[in-house]
């Protein structure tokens, strides 16, 4: 049978319309799937228990989206509330820290990991509290992802830095410092520390060393740091990438423990080990591994001071849920620390905190989304510069809340800070 | 006077043989036979040579010369010759109603093809004088799973189950065993044409003083199965029960190959799978006439370690020739001398995205000559002389990361003052072994009938020889301290003494026949004289009874011993390095490093071969198309050689400095009484493992569906093993903290008991008229796990640092004063237990009429991947889809 010209032009027509409704309707029902996935955030800011004659008004909050890693912010109206409308469905941080200069105390507070849920609205109530930024000493950098160079440091070359807050001069003699067990939030990470241990009143840490001296051996002046490297060696020295290389000769201690854990019966790990004659030793109070290690994923490093030496009452016997092995933790009063600084492996992580919001509410991380170990990155406190020009000499933020008061840098600023005046 | 004796046993045992042949000779009786002239012919009327005639329960055999006769004498009241030639199905003809014209029996054999109403392609009982529980798997089983090396065909057996061929790692065979152990596997023996392939002598071990594993090292194993390739292979033959007294140092079942011989066409074959690529040629030429025939076969492999990546890769070449001819009609003798090269090569590349160049190349390269052969003479005598040597060469050239280190290079124990190593600095290691293996075996072979009841004797001399003759290993860079792992450094393998051994076996096979049962003893007994120290009995006992030839019943039970391997009796020095003074200053000039190094030669020559008791019982039916083969075996290995421990105490002086002059090391001094006891771990070989497997295999064939000629196969196997280690453990303290010092508790090592449930369901699919097979298995997994005893978490003794040893009373072990030492409360948790799975393989054969063959599989091609989660883990059950293709061309 035939089909005439006339018969086929009709078809072709009716194809078309067909084609354009259908292309119209799909286009309609994207929109509407667009507009399906977004959610609002009501944020009500409230105040620390026993606070008061505080205006919770005009505060900038900050909500960032741990998928993307976008950043939206808004200000708190009179009462302290604010709603952040349409914002995509998922993870959020919510953050506030804002410096009141005149009553010389900042405002300071996170949580993290509230759900958005796509048409609904989420409300979540936001706990600050006042802070006075420490006067003493402080977390300036820790440099623990190692570097660059294609494995030829590894991570030999880590690196904790502390600097003085204070106007006056603190000896550092007897300070103690620790690193924090737990997973980090990275991709293979399943079960954070809290699910076993509770961190309200102890955190918990696999390594502990201790700066000697009497009390007049290791002064810190105010605006300077005192450096301790697990090696205080030129990793720049028949390097191939030194331009990526860390040269630690420069710092003020290191650490050496392969006598001391052979004179425990135990031993010692020469990989890692280097005796620097120069350099004065930290004293070794505890390792569980063999390795004074930060975690290159993150790390959660506190300082402290205690008078009581550690003993066997002090261990804890931590098993991972789904494991077998055991490791072997010393708890640290949360009352004895001065400083603590939480860095975990992605924005994401939030529930892998190892240290309670007491000391440090937030936590950072050197790459947002992850991924961060040998890039030379490293985590450095901000400078800040309102109190520093306020009072005319270099302070550092402390609001403790290391999402606001540390930065991650491309390389590590080892004594970057000396000199700077204002 | 111990040797003395020695030798005198030795005399004796020679004396007694030689006299036992003497009177079987003399004894002989061939009353009542019958002798059969014949001719074995292909379907074009053409003569075979080297086909075999033999009858039904092949005791009487002969061998066609180059025109195909045979003469072959057999008793009065033999009804049943069969004849097989290589490339031809077996033929059973029948002594009543064959007619023979011109006074010769003619036979004529049909070319093995799919074309065939019957084709095998699964592994089937059968019965052997080789031993008891043996499987055979023929060629066309061979050629349809596509098995690329001899550890693919073990899939077929009870137990085991069908996977993609991994060319990457070593393959060990693992038999009769729920637990995978390099014990076992070292006891499995693999004898090739007669000539049994030996590793004992292999030493290329990069690190033994620490492990004799690690990469593809095959050191105090099992011989490693991708070196035999399959397309020279005609047949293969699994002893996994009770073998022949004719086999020693053995202790987990045999693998007997036997390779293509005899005249056939020119072979080309190929066998692709996703990671591996093997290419082939085989052919059988006739010679000029009364001159044999010669064999020859190539084979290349090559493989990735995966698909998608080329770093880790493995090729292997076998090349080899095989003379055969019969030298004298009248004699039966007929000859086989063989020459096999073979080329292996496991590579480690470097990749252009990896930053520092590291590579590894094991090659081995193995030259083998046999002669073999047999002959009525004294009976039916066989010989067997085979010799090896394998020019072995481990390359490591590894770029370390690690620096600075001290760097340590002595051969001897000692203090020394050094420097240190660059942040980054290359170390090469060479490993240069030359195993050589010499085995020589003759054997005679008589029988005598009296009646119904037939007497068979078999009685043999061997002597086995193995030594490395390598320059052994040799590194060069910087030598440094490698921190607490104990090492080994420069050795030459030609200062260890070789390992001889010398034996004498007998067997003697009683047979009794009536109407309805029969009856079979054999009595067997092995004689080892094994490295000069060893006198070993090996009773090897099996009884068996017959009904209506359909029911059978077996009993057996014997002894069988293996040999350490050379590297386990004269292990080479083990070197602890530790560090007394470690001075990195920022001046490279003024460095130095004071390193202390302990030398230990560990002395092994009290270790005692592992033995093997094997009990075992098994019924086999055969009737209206229907068998089924169930066994019962109970198999005990003791003095298995595993390391144990013991404390090394290292004192480790302290020094100070003096001066620190300019540009130049410091001047150091000894700080008088600053010394600390260091306690290193050093590991020993000793005869203190036992496994005691029980099992039960189930085979049954159903009759087959002859209206489609669908066939069935069911294989089950049901394994327990249970290990244990007699020696001991140490564990140091979990923790130190404060002034305390750590500990090393000593514990009692506890029971592991392995579990192995599988069962396999085969459809097989045959369309003669098309010449295609197709088969479809189902594996089920019922279990495979393992779980610990609970043992106490306890120590019962420790030691200190001062190497002192304080046993602990019972009742005070759990006290918090050794809660240091407590071990982990989850130290015997139930390893997990996964849930029943199924793997599904298909396998499809087609050949064309010329004699072309291509074949397709795919394995867990119905359900990949199947996942549970346990402790909150998610774990896989069985692997990704895997498929291959094969290709075989004949040509004429």
């Amino acid at each position: 049978m035939k089909i005439d010209s006339t018969m086929k032009k009709k078809k072709f027509f009716f194809k078309q319309q067909l084609l354009v409704l259908m292309a119209v309707l799909c286009l309609a029902s994207c929109k509407k799937d667009d507009e399906n996935y977004l959610g609002t955030l009501e944020v009500q800011i409230a105040l620390k228990e026993g606070l008061k004659n505080i205006s919770i008004a005009d505060l900038t909050i900050s909500v960032l989206n741990t998928v993307d890693n976008t950043k939206v912010e808004g200000q708190s109206d009179s009462t302290g509330n604010y709603v952040f409308l349409d914002l995509p469905a998922g993870l959020y941080n919510i953050t506030v820290s804002e410096t009141r200069e005149e009553a010389n105390y900042a405002l300071s507070g996170s949580v993290t990991g509230i759900q958005v849920k796509r048409q609904e609205v989420s409300a979540e109530t936001l706990t600050l509290d006042a802070v006075e930024p420490n006067a003493g000493l402080v977390i300036k950098e820790v440099y623990y992802g190692g570097a660059a160079d294609g494995y030829a440091s590894l991570f030999k070359d880590q690196f904790i830095e502390i600097f003085n807050n204070s106007a006056e001069v603190i000896f550092a003699d007897g300070l103690y410092i620790a690193n924090l067990y737990g997973e980090t939030g990275n991709a293979s990470s399943k079960h954070p520390i809290t699910e076993e241990l509770d961190i309200s009143k102890y955190v918990y840490a696999d390594f502990i060393d201790q700066i000697p001296g009497d009390g007049t051996q290791f002064p810190v002046q105010p605006g300077s740091s005192i450096v301790i490297a697990l090696n205080a060696v030129n990793f720049k020295e028949g390097n191939p990438k030194e331009a990526f290389a860390v040269d630690n000769t420069g710092a003020d201690l290191e650490r050496y423990s392969v006598d001391w854990r052979e004179n425990q019966g135990l031993t010692g790990n020469a990989y890692f080990d280097l005796e620097n004659p120069a350099v004065p030793n930290m004293i070794n109070i505890y390792m569980n591994n063999g390795l004074w290690l930060f975690d290159l994923y993150g790390t959660s490093v506190v300082i402290f001071r205690q008078d009581n030496a550690f003993t066997e009452n002090d261990i804890v016997t931590y098993v991972k849920e789904g494991t077998t092995s055991e490791v072997f933790l010393t708890k640290i009063s949360v009352d004895t620390i001065l400083d603590g600084a939480e860095f975990l492996e992605n924005s994401g992580a939030a529930a892998y905190k190892r240290i309670p919001t007491t000391v440090d509410s937030g936590f950072n991380f050197l790459k947002a989304d992850g991924g961060a170990f040998y890039s030379s990155m490293s985590m450095q406190r901000k400078i800040d510069e309102v109190r520093s020009t306020r009072f005319g000499r270099l302070l550092l933020q402390d609001t403790n809340d290391s999402s606001v008061d540390f930065e991650s840098i491309a390389s590590p600023n080892q004594r970057g800070y000396d000199g700077i005046t204002y | 006077m111990n040797l003395n004796k020695k030798k005198n046993n030795i005399k004796q045992c020679i004396v007694g043989i030689v006299c036992m042949l003497l009177s079987l000779f003399s004894g002989l009786s061939y009353a009542q036979n019958r002798v059969i002239y014949g001719k074995v012919i292909n379907k074009e009327g053409k003569g075979l040579f080297l086909a075999t005639v033999y009858t039904e329960n092949k005791r009487y055999y002969a061998t066609t010369d180059q025109e195909g006769l045979f003469t072959l004498t057999v008793p009065e009241n033999t009804k049943i010759l069969h004849s097989v030639s290589l490339g031809y199905a077996v033929q059973k003809v029948s002594l009543v109603y064959e007619a023979i014209f011109d006074g010769l029996l003619r036979i004529q054999l049909l070319e093995e093809t799919l074309r065939l109403k019957e084709v095998v392609v699964i592994a089937r009982i059968k019965e052997s004088r080789e031993g008891t529980s043996v499987y055979k798997i023929s060629g066309q089983a061979i050629k349809q799973i596509q098995a690329i090396s001899l550890g693919d065909v073990l899939s077929l057996l009870p137990g085991n189950e069908f996977k993609e061929s991994n060319q990457n790692r070593v393959q060990q065979a693992s038999i009769r065993t729920a637990a995978a152990s390099t014990a076992n596997a070292f006891g499995t023996a693999v004898i090739i044409d007669g000539v049994a392939m030996s590793n004992d002598a292999n030493m290329q071990a990069k690190n033994p003083a620490a492990s004799l594993s690690g990469g593809n090292a095959t050191v105090a194993r099992g011989v490693d199965l991708r070196s035999i390739a399959m397309p020279a292979i005609e047949s293969v033959e699994v002893i996994t029960g009770l073998a022949s007294p004719k086999y020693g140092n053995v202790s987990s079942g045999l693998i007997i190959v036997k390779s293509k011989t005899g005249v056939q066409p020119l072979y080309i074959s190929a066998n692709i799978t996703p990671t591996t690529y093997q290419i082939g040629l085989s052919k059988g030429q006739l010679l000029k006439p009364k001159w044999g025939v010669l064999n020859s076969n190539f084979s290349y492999v090559y493989s990735n370690g995966s698909p998608i990546e080329k770093k880790t890769y493995y090729q292997n070449i076998n090349l080899g020739v095989k003379w055969t001819n019969v030298w004298s009609s009248a004699y039966q003798w007929k000859n086989t001398a063989a020459f096999q090269l073979y080329y292996a090569n496991d590579g480690n590349r470097h990749e252009a995205d990896e930053i520092y160049k590291n590579e590894s190349d094991v090659k081995s390269v193995k030259y083998s000559g046999s002669l073999s052969g047999n002959l009525n003479v004294l009976g039916k005598l066989s010989y067997n002389f085979s010799t090896s040597l394998d020019q072995q060469h481990s390359y490591f050239n590894s770029m370390q990361t690690n620096g600075p280190l001290p760097i340590i290079e002595s051969l001897t124990s000692g203090t020394f003052f050094t420097s240190y190593t660059p942040l980054l600095y290359r170390q090469v290691k060479n490993i240069y072994g030359a195993p050589i293996n010499f085995n020589a075996r003759i054997e005679a072979a008589q029988e005598i009938r009296r009646d119904a009841v037939t007497f068979l004797f078999e009685t043999g001399l061997q002597f086995v020889y193995d030594k490395n003759k390598g320059k052994g290993r040799v590194s060069s860079g910087d030598i440094s301290f490698i921190g607490n792992i104990v090492g080994s450094r420069a050795i030459n393998f030609n200062k260890i003494p070789a390992a001889k051994t010398f034996s004498s076996y007998h067997q003697t096979q009683i047979l009794r026949s009536s109407e309805h049962t029969s009856q079979e003893l054999r009595l067997g007994l092995r004689y080892d004289y094994m490295n000069s120290r060893y006198h070993l009995v090996s009773p090897r006992l099996t009884a068996s009874s017959t009904f209506y030839k359909k029911l059978k019943f077996t009993a057996a039970w014997g002894l069988s011993y293996k040999a350490p391997a050379l590297i386990q009796i004269y292990p080479s020095p083990s070197y602890f390095d530790y560090t007394n003074f470690n001075y990195y200053s920022e001046n490279p000039a003024s460095r130095l490093a004071i390193v202390s190094t302990k030398v230990i030669q560990p002395v092994n020559r009290g270790l005692k071969p592992s033995r093997v008791a094997l009990k075992e019982f098994s019924a086999d039916w055969n009737s209206y198309g229907f068998s089924a083969h169930l066994t019962f075996y109970d198999k005990k290995l003791e003095r298995g050689i595993y390391l144990s421990p013991s404390l090394l105490i290292l004192e480790k002086q302290l020094y100070e400095v003096l001066e620190t002059p300019k540009d130049a090391p410091p001047v150091v001094q000894e700080i008088p009484g600053e010394i600390i006891r260091i306690l290193r771990t050093v590991n020993s070989p000793i005869n203190s493992y036992t496994a005691h497997t029980k099992g039960m295999e189930l085979t049954v064939i159903p009759p087959k569906i002859e209206a489609t000629n669908t066939a069935f196969n069911v294989r089950f196997a049901q394994i327990i093993t249970e290990e244990f280690d007699h020696s001991y453990r140490f564990r140091i303290s979990k923790y130190v903290i404060g002034d305390r010092k750590a500990r090393y508790g000593v514990y009692e090592n506890t029971k592991t008991t392995s579990y192995l449930t599988k069962g396999s369901l085969t459809v097989i699919q045959h369309l003669p008229s098309l010449g295609l097979v197709c088969t479809l298995s189902g594996d089920l997994n019922f279990s495979n796990y393992k779980e610990n005893e609970q043992g106490s978490l306890y120590p019962y003794a420790f030691y200190d640092t001062s190497g002192a040893y304080t046993p602990i009373p019972e009742n005070e072990q759990s006290s918090a004063a050794y809660a240091d030492l407590k071990l982990a409360e989850t130290s015997y948790t139930i390893y997990e237990k996964p849930p029943l799975y199924t793997n599904f393989n298909l396998q499809i054969r087609k050949e064309t009429e010329a004699g072309h063959s291509f074949s397709f599989y795919a394995n867990n091609y119905l359900w990949k991947n199947p996942t549970y989660e346990i402790h909150q883990y998610r774990r896989t059950l069985n692997r990704d889809i895997s498929v291959g293709f094969s290709m075989i061309f004949k040509l004429k």
